[in-house]
């Protein structure tokens, strides 16, 4: 029976689990199928196990400093920690002047999001974007312990929108900067500023929806992907995307020193708003002068009443931080009490996520492992793993060399800032692939053909730079790299969230002992690199065999997945 | 310019290096009868991993004296040793009987003494060495073979497969892809698993856990399948032709013999890859090389074994099959061993030693002469290199694949003498 083992017992069996050989599927329910957990405060073993799965799930990859740092921490605190806003970051400067070109509104060094878009003709917007891009990746390769940048990514794709229709990089950064301030603050506030977020509402056509010529885009995509969603109970009308496009009339885009918005009462449908049962038959006073735009306070207030809004996004938040399959199982005893958890608090994130990461089921074996990397968990997490082989401090290298990892993330599928559209990414919310989506045979392939090209020797020459992942910084902090079975052992467990079968981890160690059988040819020329790490034959022998040992790791399918 | 052909433009730059072509699967349209037509001549390479001991292999009968003086403790006695014609100097250790064989039709031939100068002990960096064909002091960074196929397929892998080159250039048998095929930027070689999961990519099996990580594993892993471009070459070709020969020992016997079985396969089946690697393990005997009480049995003695039979099987399949025209095999090491046995019946690391060949259009016989031993060696005294193990290969590149001279500087290997390996 079931009932006669420990509670605690039973956990730390199951969530052990993820290490062992054989699988272990855990607790059996009487149908035969795994026991799905539910919302309750996780208390079962706080191991290595469990802390690495929160930290791959909350930040890219997981570092030896950070598994050093969480280990000593309780869950409680880890979870404070991880629900701790980062700082606002300095933003974007003009690190791209060249030879032939000069931005001549904004000096090298100083940022450009509060200048004037002076010169449509010449490639100063464009550069600015891979500014603004370049400027992402680094924030998220140096991200500190904080969820801040998992959420902000999160949020470009819950709450899309595309730079590449934006046309202006101002409004591309203001609507990146207003994701990260709410990263982890209250979603209704986040919605109600993403409103009048000039970014936004040029994107979404806010900007040129008027009394005479209304435009519904916004109020379409505000239900329909950002709020109340597609779901089966979700029966908001046309006639309700109709009525809420002209309560956001009059909003405008408005140019000084950066972007902002502003209300233009001319612009603004001063009738009243009827909405459908679906929304309680609300009407919403039609209001003239410059209270026309409290009736977008009334509309989102309106909005958020309906509880839709708050399972809708628990099941996105789901999606993001355990899995994409969403059963009956999961709907009841996690969506639906999540959504309560996230009302109650009035849509603040902190308590919901702290719920969502410290429960029963996010620790549940069958949690475990199973999420296929996005791009960005893959590289990013690889880059902060292992370090980047350039360590140049240039700005304009360092731009150099994040708008590279930014392509090489775009070539395996994901261009940060700009998914394919307003839907964000289709692994996502596109049955019945969903993170599949980020796999395929092309993908794959370049998944495989990227990491192999950035574990090389001495990483990929560019033009003044080379980008690569640091694989002695990376060995180097593991316990005993002359030890080639723990360099094996330690290297997997931190890479790979699955453990790689018997096979593999030969195949493993046939690479760093040339496929000889005596262990201490390998401790020999770890120790002969030791004592002349400048030797460059002694380091060659030492590196060639480590890039063949981590392009072998890379390329298997268990480190696709986290 | 207008800003989103100008991020497309950029994007398109940047992303060059991993963008693949269109055909991300094999290119098959060829008919199977052109496919063989055009399958051109391959090179079949065997590593014998750990340094082999020479001297224990291809035994210099005339100096049998003197070697008695430094490893009469692990030496076959000299009544054993099969000399290669009568009353021949040199022999062959009486496990390579098979090769004898080969010897005596003329499709084998032996290099003597190949080695370079200022040799190195070390396992790792030698077999870097002549995997890279670099000189001791050198550090190259590509392999020889991957320069080589660099060469006949220029730009890999981008646009390949195509309708010219529908197979993979190289194919890694065993797990491990060598070194030796590393290109400039890529590896030119494929790695076909072991024999368990050569099967699996032909009859295309997995197993699947049902939870949720089993469940995605298992997908990534079906799909890593068929990103495998050259899958369907591969197959295609491995079905067209069944192994014919008997001689083939029991599968999991005799790993070369399984890894040159499937080799035989795919030539058979008219795959147009023009480099197989394969490798056996083992041959670091620094103890007990042979049995104490009877020096022609031991550890060395049954690798040697297994390197003999698997050759004899491999031949045979090839002839069987109207093949051996196209193919020529070598073996290597990446050093030979000590003239002086040491303390535990054994031989630590030295020199150069014998490359053997085989194929049908070989001169056949030996080349170079016996290495001379001194009468009292000592544990510093090694064998004197004869060839330069760079010369062999740039004879292998030009006699068999016509490399041109210029070709080969930009291998690094020119500026070799010859060594008059072809018929």
């Amino acid at each position: 029976m079931q009932g006669s083992i420990s509670r605690l017992n039973f956990i730390s069996k199951v969530t052990g689990g993820i290490l062992d050989r054989k699988d272990n599927s855990g607790k059996v329910s009487a149908e035969g199928k795994p026991e799905v957990h539910g919302i309750k405060s996780y208390s079962g073993k706080w191991g290595e196990s469990q802390q690495f799965h929160l930290i791959r799930r909350c930040l890219f990859g997981a570092t030896h400093e950070d598994l050093a740092f969480f280990s000593a921490k309780t869950l409680e605190e880890s979870l404070d920690i991880l629900l701790t806003q980062s700082p606002a970051p300095e933003p974007p400067v003009n690190d791209y002047d060249n030879e032939q070109y000069k931005d001549p509104e904004v000096p090298f060094g100083k940022t450009w999001v509060h200048s004037p878009f002076g010169d449509p003709e010449g490639p100063q917007d464009a550069l600015r974007v891979f500014s603004l891009k370049s400027w992402w990746i680094g924030l998220m390769i140096h991200q500190d312990r904080s969820l801040t940048e998992k959420m902000t990514l999160f949020w470009s794709n819950f709450l899309a929108s595309q730079f590449c229709l934006m046309k202006d990089a101002r409004l591309d950064y203001s609507y990146v900067e207003l994701l990260r301030e709410y990263s982890l603050g209250n979603f209704k506030k986040l919605v109600r500023e993403m409103t009048t977020n000039p970014g936004m509402m040029e994107y979404l056509n806010t900007n040129v929806n008027t009394a005479t010529a209304p435009n519904e885009n916004y109020s379409r995509e505000l239900q329909e992907l950002f709020t109340v969603g597609k779901g089966p109970d979700s029966k908001y009308t046309e006639s309700d995307v109709k009525e809420a496009a002209r309560v956001l009339t009059g909003w405008k885009i408005k140019e000084y020193q950066g972007v902002g918005s502003e209300f233009k009462p001319e612009e603004h449908d001063t009738g009243d708003k009827h909405f459908s049962a679906f929304y309680d038959n609300a009407v919403i006073k039609g209001r003239n002068g410059q209270d026309g735009a409290t009736e977008t306070d009334e509309l989102i207030d309106m909005i958020f009443k309906r509880r839709e809004v708050a399972k809708y996004t628990c099941r996105n938040l789901y999606r993001w931080f355990v899995y994409y399959e969403i059963d009956e199982q999961v709907e009841l005893k996690v969506i639906g009490p999540l959504a309560d958890v996230f009302i109650a608090n009035n849509f603040e994130l902190k308590p919901v996520l702290r719920v969502l990461l410290g429960s029963e089921h996010f620790f549940s074996d069958l949690s475990m492992g199973c999420q296929i990397k996005s791009p960005a968990d893959l590289l990013i997490g690889a880059f902060r793993q292992f370090g980047e082989i350039d360590k140049q401090e240039n700005a304009v290298i360092k731009h150099k060399r994040w708008n590279y990892i930014y392509y090489q993330i775009l070539v395996i599928g994901m261009e940060i800032g700009d998914p394919p559209n307003v839907c964000g990414w289709s692994a996502y919310h596109q049955y019945p692939l969903y993170s599949r989506a980020w796999i395929n045979s092309t993908t794959l392939t370049k998944r495989n053909m990227t990491t192999d090209c950035l574990v090389s020797e001495k990483g990929l020459a560019q033009e003044g730079f080379v980008s690569g992942f640091d694989i002695l910084n990376f060995v180097k902090k593991l316990s005993e790299p002359a030890d080639c079975n723990k360099l094996i052992e330690e290297s997997c467990r931190y890479l790979s969230a699955l453990p790689l079968d018997e096979e593999h981890l030969n195949t493993l160690k046939s690479i760093l002992l040339s496929n000889q059988s005596a262990d201490y040819y390998w401790t020999a020329a770890w120790n002969e690199y030791l004592s002349d790490p400048e030797d460059e034959v002694k380091k060659n022998i030492i590196i060639s065999r480590l890039s063949f040992f981590y392009r072998y790791i890379m390329q298997r399918s268990e480190f696709q997945l986290t | 310019m207008n800003r989103k052909a100008f991020i497309a433009k950029s994007a398109q730059m940047a992303a060059v290096p991993f963008l693949l072509g269109g055909a991300l699967q094999g290119c098959t349209s060829l008919s199977d009868a052109l496919r063989k037509e055009k399958q051109g001549k391959i090179l079949v390479l065997i590593q014998l991993d750990g340094g082999n001991d020479g001297l224990n292999t291809v035994i210099p009968l005339d100096q049998y004296s003197n070697l008695s003086n430094s490893r009469a403790d692990i030496m076959v006695p000299e009544k054993k040793v099969i000399a290669l014609q009568n009353g021949s100097a040199t022999g062959l250790h009486p496990s390579l009987a098979p090769l004898k064989r080969l010897y005596d039709t003329g499709k084998l031939s032996i290099i003597q003494g190949v080695g370079y100068p200022d040799p190195v002990f070390s396992h790792f960096r030698a077999i870097d060495i002549w995997h890279t064909a670099s000189g001791a002091k050198d550090v190259f960074s590509s392999g020889w073979l991957g320069r080589f196929l660099d060469k006949k397929y220029p730009g890999f892998p981008e646009s390949y497969p195509n309708q010219q080159s529908p197979d993979p250039p190289a194919i890694q048998l065993g797990n491990l892809v060598s070194q030796a095929l590393l290109g400039p930027s890529v590896s030119m070689g494929m790695a076909v698993d072991s024999t368990a999961d050569f099967y699996k990519l032909v009859l295309g099996k997995s197993s699947v856990l049902d939870t949720p990580r089993g469940r995605e594993l298992s997908f990534i892993s079906q799909t890593a399948t068929q990103t495998q471009k050259y899958l369907l070459s591969v197959k295609k070709s491995s079905e067209a032709q069944k192994n014919l020969s008997l001689r083939y020992p029991k599968q999991g016997k005799n790993p070369l013999a399984d890894q040159l079985k499937m080799a035989a396969q795919l030539i058979g089946g008219g795959l147009q890859t023009k480099v197989y690697m394969a490798n056996i393990k083992g041959f670091d005997t620094h103890h007990n090389q042979v049995e104490k009480n009877d020096t022609t049995i031991g550890v060395h003695s049954k690798l040697l074994s297994q390197l003999a039979e698997a050759i004899e099987a491999f031949v045979d399949d090839l002839t069987l099959m109207d093949k051996l025209d196209k193919v020529v095999g070598m073996t290597y090491s990446e050093f030979g061993r000590r003239i002086k046995s040491n303390a535990s019946s054994g031989t630590d690391h030295g020199s150069s030693g014998p490359v053997i060949m085989f194929g049908a259009g070989l001169k056949g016989g030996l080349i170079g002469s016996n290495p001379e031993i001194p009468s009292n060696a000592t544990v510093d005294d090694n064998l004197a290199m004869q060839y330069d193990y760079r010369a062999v290969y740039a004879s292998l590149l030009k006699g068999l694949f016509k490399m041109k001279e210029a070709d080969l500087e930009s291998i690094q290997l020119k500026g070799y003498p010859a060594i008059d390996i072809f018929q």
